[in-house]
Protein backbone atom coordinates (compact mmCIF):
# COMPACT_ATOMS: atom_id res chain seq x y z
CA UNK A 1 0.00 0.00 0.00
CA UNK A 2 1.37 3.39 -1.03
CA UNK A 3 0.43 6.97 -0.18
CA UNK A 4 0.50 9.81 -2.70
CA UNK A 5 0.14 13.42 -1.54
CA UNK A 6 -1.50 15.87 -3.95
CA UNK A 7 -0.39 19.38 -3.06
CA UNK A 8 0.95 22.47 -4.80
CA UNK A 9 1.23 25.59 -2.62
CA UNK A 10 -0.96 28.12 -4.40
CA UNK A 11 -4.72 27.80 -4.09
CA UNK A 12 -6.84 27.24 -7.19
CA UNK A 13 -4.18 25.43 -9.23
CA UNK A 14 -6.43 22.35 -9.39
CA UNK A 15 -5.32 20.06 -6.56
CA UNK A 16 -8.80 18.65 -5.92
CA UNK A 17 -9.62 18.51 -9.64
CA UNK A 18 -6.48 16.46 -10.27
CA UNK A 19 -6.82 14.33 -7.11
CA UNK A 20 -10.44 13.39 -7.86
CA UNK A 21 -9.80 12.43 -11.49
CA UNK A 22 -6.59 10.57 -10.64
CA UNK A 23 -8.54 8.62 -8.00
CA UNK A 24 -11.20 7.67 -10.56
CA UNK A 25 -8.78 6.51 -13.30
CA UNK A 26 -6.59 4.63 -10.81
CA UNK A 27 -9.65 2.83 -9.42
CA UNK A 28 -10.17 0.97 -12.72
CA UNK A 29 -7.60 -1.65 -11.65
CA UNK A 30 -6.71 -0.71 -8.05
CA UNK A 31 -8.48 -0.14 -4.72
CA UNK A 32 -8.24 3.61 -4.14
CA UNK A 33 -8.91 5.64 -1.00
CA UNK A 34 -9.08 9.42 -1.42
CA UNK A 35 -8.34 11.25 1.85
CA UNK A 36 -9.59 14.84 1.77
CA UNK A 37 -7.04 16.47 4.08
CA UNK A 38 -8.13 20.04 3.35
CA UNK A 39 -9.76 20.00 6.77
CA UNK A 40 -10.52 23.73 6.87
CA UNK A 41 -12.53 23.62 3.63
CA UNK A 42 -13.01 20.04 2.43
CA UNK A 43 -14.63 19.85 -1.03
CA UNK A 44 -13.88 16.44 -2.53
CA UNK A 45 -17.31 15.08 -1.48
CA UNK A 46 -18.85 17.83 -3.62
CA UNK A 47 -16.74 16.92 -6.65
CA UNK A 48 -17.79 13.29 -6.08
CA UNK A 49 -21.49 14.11 -5.46
CA UNK A 50 -21.22 12.21 -2.18
CA UNK A 51 -23.49 12.76 0.79
CA UNK A 52 -20.95 12.06 3.52
CA UNK A 53 -21.77 9.88 6.52
CA UNK A 54 -20.19 10.68 9.87
CA UNK A 55 -17.60 8.09 10.91
CA UNK A 56 -16.15 9.53 14.15
CA UNK A 57 -15.72 12.71 16.19
CA UNK A 58 -12.14 13.86 16.73
CA UNK A 59 -11.12 15.11 20.17
CA UNK A 60 -8.20 16.95 21.71
CA UNK A 61 -7.16 16.91 25.39
CA UNK A 62 -8.12 19.91 27.55
CA UNK A 63 -7.57 20.48 31.28
CA UNK A 64 -10.28 20.12 33.92
CA UNK A 65 -9.93 21.66 37.38
CA UNK A 66 -10.94 20.22 40.71
CA UNK A 67 -11.50 23.55 42.45
CA UNK A 68 -11.68 21.89 45.88
CA UNK A 69 -7.96 21.09 45.49
CA UNK A 70 -6.91 24.37 43.78
CA UNK A 71 -4.69 26.60 45.94
CA UNK A 72 -4.94 29.58 43.54
CA UNK A 73 -1.17 29.66 42.93
CA UNK A 74 -1.51 30.63 39.26
CA UNK A 75 1.16 28.17 38.04
CA UNK A 76 -1.22 26.78 35.39
CA UNK A 77 -1.74 30.24 33.85
CA UNK A 78 1.98 30.96 34.04
CA UNK A 79 2.95 27.96 31.89
CA UNK A 80 0.10 28.33 29.36
CA UNK A 81 1.71 29.61 26.15
CA UNK A 82 -1.72 30.00 24.55
CA UNK A 83 -2.97 32.42 27.24
CA UNK A 84 -5.95 30.09 27.59
CA UNK A 85 -5.88 30.33 31.41
CA UNK A 86 -6.45 33.51 33.44
CA UNK A 87 -5.56 33.20 37.12
CA UNK A 88 -6.38 35.91 39.65
CA UNK A 89 -5.36 35.92 43.32
CA UNK A 90 -7.98 34.33 45.54
CA UNK A 91 -10.17 33.15 42.67
CA UNK A 92 -10.49 29.91 40.73
CA UNK A 93 -8.68 30.13 37.37
CA UNK A 94 -10.76 30.99 34.29
CA UNK A 95 -10.24 28.75 31.25
CA UNK A 96 -10.88 29.68 27.60
CA UNK A 97 -11.35 26.33 25.91
CA UNK A 98 -11.16 27.61 22.29
CA UNK A 99 -7.56 28.76 22.81
CA UNK A 100 -6.32 25.47 24.31
CA UNK A 101 -4.15 23.33 22.02
CA UNK A 102 -3.99 20.39 24.44
CA UNK A 103 -0.31 20.63 25.40
CA UNK A 104 -1.05 19.56 29.04
CA UNK A 105 1.67 21.83 30.49
CA UNK A 106 -0.84 23.06 33.11
CA UNK A 107 -1.45 19.49 34.30
CA UNK A 108 2.29 19.01 34.81
CA UNK A 109 2.76 22.42 36.45
CA UNK A 110 -0.04 22.10 39.01
CA UNK A 111 1.68 21.43 42.39
CA UNK A 112 -1.40 19.91 44.04
CA UNK A 113 -2.73 17.70 41.23
CA UNK A 114 -5.93 19.71 40.87
CA UNK A 115 -5.94 19.44 37.06
CA UNK A 116 -6.89 16.29 35.19
CA UNK A 117 -7.34 15.55 31.50
CA UNK A 118 -10.68 16.06 29.82
CA UNK A 119 -11.37 16.47 26.08
CA UNK A 120 -13.02 18.76 23.55
CA UNK A 121 -14.32 18.02 20.07
CA UNK A 122 -12.21 19.60 17.31
CA UNK A 123 -13.76 18.03 14.22
CA UNK A 124 -15.52 15.19 12.43
CA UNK A 125 -14.31 12.54 10.00
CA UNK A 126 -16.82 11.52 7.33
CA UNK A 127 -16.79 8.77 4.70
CA UNK A 128 -18.55 8.13 1.41
CA UNK A 129 -18.27 6.18 -1.85
CA UNK A 130 -18.70 6.99 -5.52
CA UNK A 131 -17.18 6.13 -8.93
CA UNK A 132 -15.31 3.19 -7.32
CA UNK A 133 -13.41 5.46 -4.91
CA UNK A 134 -13.68 5.35 -1.11
CA UNK A 135 -13.63 8.91 0.26
CA UNK A 136 -12.48 9.85 3.78
CA UNK A 137 -13.10 13.50 4.56
CA UNK A 138 -11.85 15.38 7.62
CA UNK A 139 -13.56 18.59 8.70
CA UNK A 140 -12.30 20.92 11.44
CA UNK A 141 -14.85 22.45 13.81
CA UNK A 142 -15.22 26.18 13.17
CA UNK A 143 -13.04 28.28 15.45
CA UNK A 144 -10.69 25.44 16.35
CA UNK A 145 -6.96 25.88 15.76
CA UNK A 146 -5.69 22.33 15.33
CA UNK A 147 -5.93 21.83 11.56
CA UNK A 148 -2.59 19.95 11.53
CA UNK A 149 -3.81 17.51 14.18
CA UNK A 150 -7.06 17.08 12.25
CA UNK A 151 -5.06 16.18 9.11
CA UNK A 152 -2.99 13.65 11.06
CA UNK A 153 -6.19 12.05 12.39
CA UNK A 154 -7.81 12.00 8.92
CA UNK A 155 -4.73 10.27 7.49
CA UNK A 156 -4.46 7.84 10.38
CA UNK A 157 -8.13 6.79 10.04
CA UNK A 158 -7.62 6.49 6.25
CA UNK A 159 -4.61 4.24 6.84
CA UNK A 160 -6.60 2.01 9.23
CA UNK A 161 -9.42 1.65 6.68
CA UNK A 162 -6.96 1.05 3.83
CA UNK A 163 -5.08 -1.66 5.74
CA UNK A 164 -8.21 -3.40 6.96
CA UNK A 165 -9.78 -3.47 3.50
CA UNK A 166 -6.60 -4.11 1.49
CA UNK A 167 -6.54 -0.88 -0.47
CA UNK A 168 -3.66 -0.34 -2.90
CA UNK A 169 -3.31 3.45 -2.86
CA UNK A 170 -4.19 6.36 -0.56
CA UNK A 171 -4.38 9.70 -2.38
CA UNK A 172 -4.11 12.56 0.12
CA UNK A 173 -5.64 15.79 -1.19
CA UNK A 174 -3.90 18.55 0.78
CA UNK A 175 -4.96 22.12 1.51
CA UNK A 176 -3.39 25.10 -0.25
CA UNK A 177 -0.40 26.77 1.36
CA UNK A 178 2.66 25.26 3.00
CA UNK A 179 1.69 25.53 6.68
CA UNK A 180 1.12 22.96 9.40
CA UNK A 181 -1.85 21.15 7.73
CA UNK A 182 0.06 20.84 4.43
CA UNK A 183 3.20 19.56 6.16
CA UNK A 184 0.98 17.06 7.99
CA UNK A 185 -0.51 15.99 4.63
CA UNK A 186 2.90 15.45 3.01
CA UNK A 187 5.07 13.84 5.71
CA UNK A 188 5.36 10.08 5.49
CA UNK A 189 3.99 9.91 1.93
CA UNK A 190 5.63 7.78 -0.76
CA UNK A 191 5.25 10.43 -3.46
CA UNK A 192 4.42 14.13 -3.67
CA UNK A 193 2.55 15.32 -6.77
CA UNK A 194 2.66 19.13 -6.85
CA UNK A 195 -0.09 20.65 -8.99
CA UNK A 196 0.83 24.05 -10.37
CA UNK A 197 -0.22 26.47 -13.12
CA UNK A 198 1.78 28.78 -15.39
CA UNK A 199 1.69 31.92 -13.24
CA UNK A 200 4.46 33.64 -11.24
CA UNK A 201 2.61 33.21 -7.93
CA UNK A 202 2.08 29.50 -8.57
CA UNK A 203 5.79 28.97 -9.33
CA UNK A 204 6.80 30.91 -6.22
CA UNK A 205 4.53 28.76 -4.02
CA UNK A 206 5.50 25.56 -5.86
CA UNK A 207 9.15 26.09 -4.89
CA UNK A 208 8.14 26.42 -1.24
CA UNK A 209 6.06 23.24 -1.22
CA UNK A 210 8.77 21.27 -3.06
CA UNK A 211 11.22 22.38 -0.38
CA UNK A 212 9.01 20.58 2.15
CA UNK A 213 9.00 17.39 0.03
CA UNK A 214 12.80 17.65 -0.11
CA UNK A 215 12.98 18.09 3.65
CA UNK A 216 11.16 14.78 4.14
CA UNK A 217 13.21 13.17 1.32
CA UNK A 218 10.05 12.21 -0.57
CA UNK A 219 10.21 11.63 -4.36
CA UNK A 220 8.26 14.32 -6.15
CA UNK A 221 6.86 15.38 -9.49
CA UNK A 222 5.18 18.44 -10.98
CA UNK A 223 1.82 18.54 -12.75
CA UNK A 224 1.33 21.72 -14.81
CA UNK A 225 -2.40 22.32 -14.89
CA UNK A 226 -3.92 24.85 -17.37
CA UNK A 227 -0.56 24.45 -19.13
CA UNK A 228 -1.63 26.24 -22.32
CA UNK A 229 -2.87 29.41 -20.61
CA UNK A 230 0.64 30.88 -20.80
CA UNK A 231 2.89 28.59 -22.80
CA UNK A 232 5.95 30.75 -22.24
CA UNK A 233 5.57 30.64 -18.47
CA UNK A 234 4.83 26.90 -18.62
CA UNK A 235 8.23 26.51 -20.33
CA UNK A 236 9.77 28.53 -17.50
CA UNK A 237 8.36 26.02 -15.00
CA UNK A 238 9.72 23.17 -17.14
CA UNK A 239 13.12 24.91 -17.12
CA UNK A 240 12.98 25.16 -13.34
CA UNK A 241 12.05 21.46 -13.14
CA UNK A 242 14.92 20.45 -15.43
CA UNK A 243 17.44 22.52 -13.46
CA UNK A 244 16.41 20.78 -10.22
CA UNK A 245 15.91 17.36 -11.84
CA UNK A 246 12.25 17.20 -10.86
CA UNK A 247 10.12 15.24 -13.35
CA UNK A 248 7.13 16.90 -15.02
CA UNK A 249 4.68 14.04 -14.54
CA UNK A 250 1.79 15.67 -16.36
CA UNK A 251 0.54 18.62 -18.34
CA UNK A 252 -3.17 19.37 -18.49
CA UNK A 253 -4.43 21.92 -21.03
CA UNK A 254 -7.18 24.29 -19.94
CA UNK A 255 -10.73 23.41 -21.02
CA UNK A 256 -14.08 24.95 -20.00
CA UNK A 257 -15.20 21.37 -19.13
CA UNK A 258 -13.03 21.49 -15.99
CA UNK A 259 -15.15 24.34 -14.64
CA UNK A 260 -18.43 22.84 -15.87
CA UNK A 261 -17.66 19.44 -14.31
CA UNK A 262 -17.05 21.12 -10.95
CA UNK A 263 -20.40 22.89 -11.23
CA UNK A 264 -22.05 19.57 -12.19
CA UNK A 265 -20.28 17.96 -9.17
CA UNK A 266 -18.43 15.30 -11.13
CA UNK A 267 -14.72 14.49 -11.56
CA UNK A 268 -13.77 15.76 -15.03
CA UNK A 269 -12.91 12.22 -16.25
CA UNK A 270 -16.45 11.14 -15.32
CA UNK A 271 -17.99 14.25 -16.91
CA UNK A 272 -16.18 13.60 -20.22
CA UNK A 273 -14.33 10.31 -20.80
CA UNK A 274 -12.18 12.13 -23.39
CA UNK A 275 -9.96 13.38 -20.55
CA UNK A 276 -9.22 9.87 -19.26
CA UNK A 277 -6.06 9.30 -21.35
CA UNK A 278 -4.40 12.45 -20.01
CA UNK A 279 -5.06 11.36 -16.40
CA UNK A 280 -4.11 7.70 -17.07
CA UNK A 281 -0.72 8.97 -18.30
CA UNK A 282 -0.26 11.03 -15.12
CA UNK A 283 -1.36 8.07 -12.94
CA UNK A 284 1.12 5.76 -14.67
CA UNK A 285 3.88 8.37 -14.32
CA UNK A 286 3.27 8.40 -10.58
CA UNK A 287 2.71 4.64 -10.13
CA UNK A 288 5.96 3.67 -11.80
CA UNK A 289 7.86 6.00 -9.46
CA UNK A 290 6.48 4.37 -6.29
CA UNK B 1 -15.53 49.91 43.72
CA UNK B 2 -13.08 49.59 40.84
CA UNK B 3 -14.34 50.12 37.29
CA UNK B 4 -12.26 49.66 34.16
CA UNK B 5 -13.33 51.51 31.01
CA UNK B 6 -11.84 50.68 27.59
CA UNK B 7 -10.55 53.97 26.12
CA UNK B 8 -9.19 55.22 22.82
CA UNK B 9 -6.74 57.52 24.66
CA UNK B 10 -5.11 58.02 28.09
CA UNK B 11 -7.33 60.92 29.24
CA UNK B 12 -10.57 60.98 31.19
CA UNK B 13 -12.35 62.63 28.26
CA UNK B 14 -11.21 59.94 25.80
CA UNK B 15 -13.93 58.11 23.94
CA UNK B 16 -14.90 54.60 25.07
CA UNK B 17 -13.20 52.10 22.78
CA UNK B 18 -15.20 49.59 20.75
CA UNK B 19 -12.67 46.86 21.50
CA UNK B 20 -11.63 45.21 24.76
CA UNK B 21 -8.56 43.03 24.02
CA UNK B 22 -7.04 45.52 21.60
CA UNK B 23 -8.14 48.88 23.01
CA UNK B 24 -5.13 51.21 23.46
CA UNK B 25 -5.85 52.22 27.08
CA UNK B 26 -7.80 51.12 30.13
CA UNK B 27 -9.01 53.87 32.45
CA UNK B 28 -9.30 52.63 36.04
CA UNK B 29 -11.90 54.63 37.94
CA UNK B 30 -12.52 54.24 41.67
CA UNK B 31 -15.93 55.02 43.07
CA UNK B 32 -17.07 55.52 46.67
CA UNK B 33 -20.59 56.52 47.70
CA UNK B 34 -21.56 57.16 44.10
CA UNK B 35 -18.67 59.60 43.64
CA UNK B 36 -15.52 59.31 41.57
CA UNK B 37 -12.62 59.40 44.02
CA UNK B 38 -9.68 58.61 41.77
CA UNK B 39 -8.75 57.63 38.23
CA UNK B 40 -5.68 56.64 36.27
CA UNK B 41 -4.89 55.31 32.80
CA UNK B 42 -3.20 51.99 32.13
CA UNK B 43 -1.62 51.23 28.76
CA UNK B 44 -2.93 48.00 27.24
CA UNK B 45 0.31 46.18 26.51
CA UNK B 46 -1.48 43.14 25.09
CA UNK B 47 -2.02 45.07 21.81
CA UNK B 48 1.55 44.11 20.88
CA UNK B 49 0.63 40.43 20.94
CA UNK B 50 -0.01 38.67 17.64
CA UNK B 51 -2.74 36.48 19.08
CA UNK B 52 -4.62 36.00 22.33
CA UNK B 53 -4.83 39.73 23.17
CA UNK B 54 -8.34 39.22 24.60
CA UNK B 55 -7.31 36.83 27.36
CA UNK B 56 -4.04 38.65 28.14
CA UNK B 57 -5.93 41.93 28.47
CA UNK B 58 -8.45 40.11 30.66
CA UNK B 59 -5.57 38.91 32.87
CA UNK B 60 -4.21 42.48 33.08
CA UNK B 61 -7.61 43.90 34.06
CA UNK B 62 -8.49 41.02 36.42
CA UNK B 63 -5.18 41.47 38.29
CA UNK B 64 -6.27 45.03 39.22
CA UNK B 65 -9.11 43.47 41.20
CA UNK B 66 -11.74 45.11 39.03
CA UNK B 67 -15.44 44.85 39.94
CA UNK B 68 -17.11 46.16 36.76
CA UNK B 69 -16.06 46.78 33.15
CA UNK B 70 -17.48 49.31 30.71
CA UNK B 71 -16.69 48.86 27.01
CA UNK B 72 -18.15 49.41 23.54
CA UNK B 73 -17.86 45.72 22.79
CA UNK B 74 -15.94 42.66 23.96
CA UNK B 75 -14.85 39.44 22.29
CA UNK B 76 -16.24 36.04 23.29
CA UNK B 77 -13.01 34.81 24.91
CA UNK B 78 -12.48 37.79 27.23
CA UNK B 79 -16.21 37.74 28.00
CA UNK B 80 -15.92 34.07 28.95
CA UNK B 81 -13.04 34.87 31.35
CA UNK B 82 -14.99 37.61 33.16
CA UNK B 83 -18.10 35.44 33.33
CA UNK B 84 -16.03 32.77 35.10
CA UNK B 85 -14.43 35.36 37.40
CA UNK B 86 -17.79 36.94 38.19
CA UNK B 87 -17.01 40.40 36.79
CA UNK B 88 -19.99 42.21 35.17
CA UNK B 89 -19.58 43.94 31.82
CA UNK B 90 -21.58 47.02 30.78
CA UNK B 91 -22.03 48.52 27.36
CA UNK B 92 -21.02 52.18 27.16
CA UNK B 93 -20.99 54.82 24.45
CA UNK B 94 -19.45 58.31 24.93
CA UNK B 95 -16.47 59.66 26.87
CA UNK B 96 -15.01 57.75 29.81
CA UNK B 97 -16.34 60.13 32.49
CA UNK B 98 -19.77 60.31 30.81
CA UNK B 99 -20.23 56.53 30.85
CA UNK B 100 -18.94 56.22 34.42
CA UNK B 101 -21.55 58.82 35.48
CA UNK B 102 -24.19 56.87 33.55
CA UNK B 103 -23.10 53.73 35.41
CA UNK B 104 -23.40 55.52 38.78
CA UNK B 105 -26.88 56.67 37.76
CA UNK B 106 -27.80 53.07 36.88
CA UNK B 107 -28.39 53.91 33.21
CA UNK B 108 -26.00 51.41 31.62
CA UNK B 109 -27.06 48.12 30.12
CA UNK B 110 -25.30 44.97 31.31
CA UNK B 111 -24.08 42.63 28.54
CA UNK B 112 -25.50 39.11 28.77
CA UNK B 113 -23.22 37.81 26.04
CA UNK B 114 -20.31 38.88 23.84
CA UNK B 115 -21.85 41.09 21.18
CA UNK B 116 -20.38 39.19 18.22
CA UNK B 117 -23.01 38.68 15.54
CA UNK B 118 -24.57 35.22 15.48
CA UNK B 119 -24.23 33.67 12.05
CA UNK B 120 -27.22 31.95 10.50
CA UNK B 121 -25.06 30.27 7.86
CA UNK B 122 -25.23 26.50 7.97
Amino acid sequence: MKTIAITGGKGGTGKSTVASSLAVVMSSNKKILLADADVDCPNDHLIFSVKRKKLIDVYQPVPKWDFSKCIHCGKCAEVCKQNAIVAVKGKNPAFVQELCIGCKACIVACPVGAITESRKKIGVIYTGDNYGVHLVSGELKLGELASGEMVVETRSISLDIAKKNEFDIILTDSAAGIGCPVIASIQGSDFVAAVTEPTPSALHDLKRVLYIADHFKIPKGIIINKSDLDKRFARKIEGFARKHEIPIIGKIPYKQDFVTSTIKMKPVVVFDKGYRDNFIDIANNILRRL
Amino acid sequence: MKIVVTASGPDADSVVDEKFGRCPYFILVEIEDKKITNWKSIENTSIKQKTGAGTTAAQLVADIGVNKIITGNIGPRAFDVFRQLGVDIYEGNGTVMEVVQEFIDGKLHMLEDAKCPKSRIS
